[in-house]
């Protein structure tokens, strides 16, 4: 008979711990979103293309932190970690905190409707936070992004136990005004 | 012995009233449709109404079979000490279950239940030097040969 070793011991007692935090789901795990983006003298003679995210060279950081900041605020959010001067720049390869905001039960529709597996009982309610963290590679933003839902009745307290959800759904939220502000910002640069 | 079976009694249907309003809580849904509580707020909201009660209903059980303290000396002195203890007893228990109803009667906010319950047993530890003592006292009694308990 084999008996495991204390090496395999060890990684089937990881794993069962990890699937315990894993279904705890205190924080999803990370989402990875890439945005990518022209430089303004590569896009010029692409004017009437609007759906590119077009930004001056030089200027890229100052950009993607006052469209994350825009974003984050649009979705009615935060940012309360690290705690960031006004209009300072939010800082690149930090995770950056929101913090927590209701959510609709529109919103909990959406998400129902959007992920085919996870689903989030409508008869409770939800709140949502974000951790951040972004850096600008060439022609890239990269986001990681790790949403944290928390439900509660209405009577009790909030609590980190819910069902699982789909984290890309509330990537997406972000990911999408983020881009939205990006390009927005584009006509006013 | 009738007495004492009443008093007993009061505290089980008080402790039982209070498991039942708790549970209560995560079968109920508000105006809104909402759950009250969630299933896994069962143990934390659960706890400190069996710690609460524990403390008493163990001492008073415990006395069933244990009666340390002297009987009272007339039947007037056994009808006093019953009248007080029933007294007692009926207020703080009710100050407790009022507590634990609270959301029930009241309406849900954040953190309600477990914040009302909570509110219930610090208020009833305050109150407990008037209840633990009598009831202590009178179930810890000896039964006199005159009195009818």
């Amino acid at each position: 008979m084999n008996r495991p070793t204390t090496l395999a011991r060890r990684a089937n007692l990881k794993l069962v711990l990890m699937s315990g935090v894993l279904t705890l789901g205190a924080c999803a795990p990370a989402e990875y979103v890439t945005i990518p983006f022209e430089y303004l003298s590569m896009a010029a003679g692409n004017e009437g293309v609007r759906d590119v995210v077009v930004l001056r060279p030089g200027d890229e950081q100052r950009a993607v932190s006052d469209a994350l900041f825009l974003a984050v605020q649009t979705l009615e959010h935060g940012i309360v970690k690290p705690e960031v001067a006004a209009g300072a720049m939010l800082p690149t390869g930090e995770v950056l905190e929101t913090g927590f905001v209701k959510l609709s039960p529109e919103i909990i529709e959406q998400h129902n409707k959007a992920s085919a597996t996870a689903k989030l009982p409508p008869d409770r309610l939800y709140r949502l936070s974000y951790r951040v963290e972004y850096s600008i590679g060439d022609r890239r933003i990269d986001l990681r992004v790790w949403p944290h839902l928390q439900q509660r009745g209405s009577g009790g307290e909030w609590r980190d136990d819910t069902p699982d959800y789909s984290g890309r759904f509330f990537t997406d939220r972000l990911r999408g005004e983020i881009e939205r502000s990006l390009k927005q910002a584009r006509g006013q640069r | 012995m009738k007495r004492r079976a009443v008093l007993t009694v009061i505290w089980l249907v008080g402790f039982l009233l209070s498991i039942a309003l708790a549970e209560l809580y995560l079968h109920r849904r508000d105006a809104d449709g909402l759950r009250i509580l969630l299933p896994e707020d069962r143990l934390p909201v659960m706890q400190p109404v069996f710690l609460f009660f524990g403390g008493y209903l163990g001492g008073i059980l415990g006395f069933w079979f244990l009666r340390p303290f002297k009987s009272a000396k007339s039947d007037e002195a056994e009808r006093f000490r019953f009248f007080l203890a029933l007294v007692c007893t009926l207020i703080f228990v009710l100050t407790f279950v009022f507590f634990v109803a609270y959301v029930h009667l009241f309406g849900p906010e954040e953190g309600g239940v477990r914040a009302h319950v909570g509110t219930g047993v610090t208020i009833c530890g305050w109150m407990s030097f008037v209840v633990a003592p009598v009831n202590l006292y009178y179930f810890g009694m000896k039964a006199g040969r005159k009195a009818t308990t």
